[in-house]
């Protein structure tokens, strides 16, 4: 598995490609901005963009998608039934599909957005908005703040310790360190 | 990126950070460097969890998306480096250098560090949530968006660095 990690300095969000060297086929996840760099990347590494998972539907995390829809055809997963105008196949739950050789789970996390999911590739956790390296992600009150925590402790926070963390925002971190130091969760 | 309980013998992994120059998607977790040179090499996807590093030499190298959870670096140069979106979380720095560095989104959180300087380097993004420094300089440094929240810090200096861009709490006032 290769992970190339794309920083947008409009909105500074994180979107990753994640691809497959095995099948040549990649996935793209929370497509903030289509430029030259990413395009590059996966145009280089000669892989077929079979799908865009988007961890919410927040505009930061997925107004690239009607852009990438323009090159390729991957299909589009998310918790909203349609994404900037796009429709999706429409993740309820908990759960898991393949695509590019990939097995992927997802875990509905809603507090951060109702439609709030986490991804996980192999040992890679891909959380959008709802967690990041030391922080939680905004909630809109304290029950959602409440909700957002147990799913996080009962789907992520229970996962083995060098299991790494991909955030929407901001840099990397692991399970093991987000146990240790992440203030809104040690807080609660 | 590196994967779990990866099979290779210590000593061929000894020999790969010997020979080769680009390092990729191996497991160093818990080793030991001691008067190593790793200057100008570069590392993608690698785990160093809970290494030690003592007069180990990282001058110039590279790092992309790299995880040293819990490591210990000891007079340690990472000077002129260039090491973006890896994880430092934990680690402990007595005596180490960054100065001079492109030290953009990692994330410092929780680190002790001690007698230490990033001075002169580019820290954008990055992150030191509950670190504890210790006369440690982040002089003349660009910390726009590096968070220092929850942080513990004695004799340090940030002079000449814009701090005003970063994110402290609300009770510290850096300058």
């Amino acid at each position: 598995m290769k992970i190339y990690f794309h920083y947008s300095s409009d909105n500074f969000a994180n979107c990753y490609l994640v691809g497959n060297e095995l099948t040549g086929q990649a996935v793209l996840i929370d497509p903030s901005v289509m430029d030259d760099n990413l395009l590059e990347h996966i145009e280089k590494n000669k892989f077929s963009l079979e799908a865009v998972l988007i961890t919410h539907g927040h505009k930061s995390h997925s107004q690239a998608l009607p852009t990438i829809l323009k090159i390729y055809s991957p299909r589009v997963y998310a918790a909203e039934t349609e994404i900037q105008g796009v429709k999706t196949k429409t993740l309820i739950g908990d759960g898991c599909f393949q695509e590019a050789g990939f097995n992927i789970s997802y875990m509905a996390v809603p507090g951060h957005s109702p439609d709030s999911v986490l991804f996980q590739i192999e040992h890679v956790f891909f959380s959008g908005d709802s967690i990041f390296a030391g922080w939680l992600g905004k909630t809109s009150n304290r029950s959602s703040l409440k909700n957002l925590v147990m799913n996080l402790n009962n789907k992520l926070i229970n996962q083995s310790e060098d299991s790494v963390l991909l955030p929407g925002h901001g840099p990397p971190s692991t399970i093991g360190a987000e146990r240790r130091y992440n203030t809104d969760i040690l807080l609660q | 990126m590196y994967r779990q309980n990866q099979n290779i013998p210590e000593e061929d992994l000894r020999k790969t950070l010997e020979t080769e120059r680009d390092i990729q998607s191996l497991d160093f977790s818990k080793m030991e460097f001691l008067d190593c040179d790793f200057s100008g090499k570069k590392f993608t996807g690698c785990l160093f969890a809970g290494a030690k590093f003592i007069r180990t030499d990282f001058s110039g190298a590279r790092f992309r998306m790299c995880f040293f959870d819990e490591a210990y670096f000891k007079d340690t140069s990472l000077r002129n480096s260039d090491i973006q979106f890896s994880c430092f979380a934990g680690c402990k720095f007595e005596n180490c250098s960054f100065e001079n560095s492109d030290l953009l989104h990692n994330n410092f959180n929780g680190i002790t560090c001690d007698n230490s300087s990033f001075n002169d380097s580019d820290l954008y993004n990055s992150s030191f949530i509950l670190s504890s420094l210790h006369k440690t300089s982040l002089q003349n440094c660009n910390l726009k968006k590096t968070r220092f929240s929850k942080i513990f810090r004695l004799d340090c200096s940030f002079k000449y660095s814009n701090t005003r861009e970063a994110i402290f709490s609300e009770d510290d006032e850096p300058e």
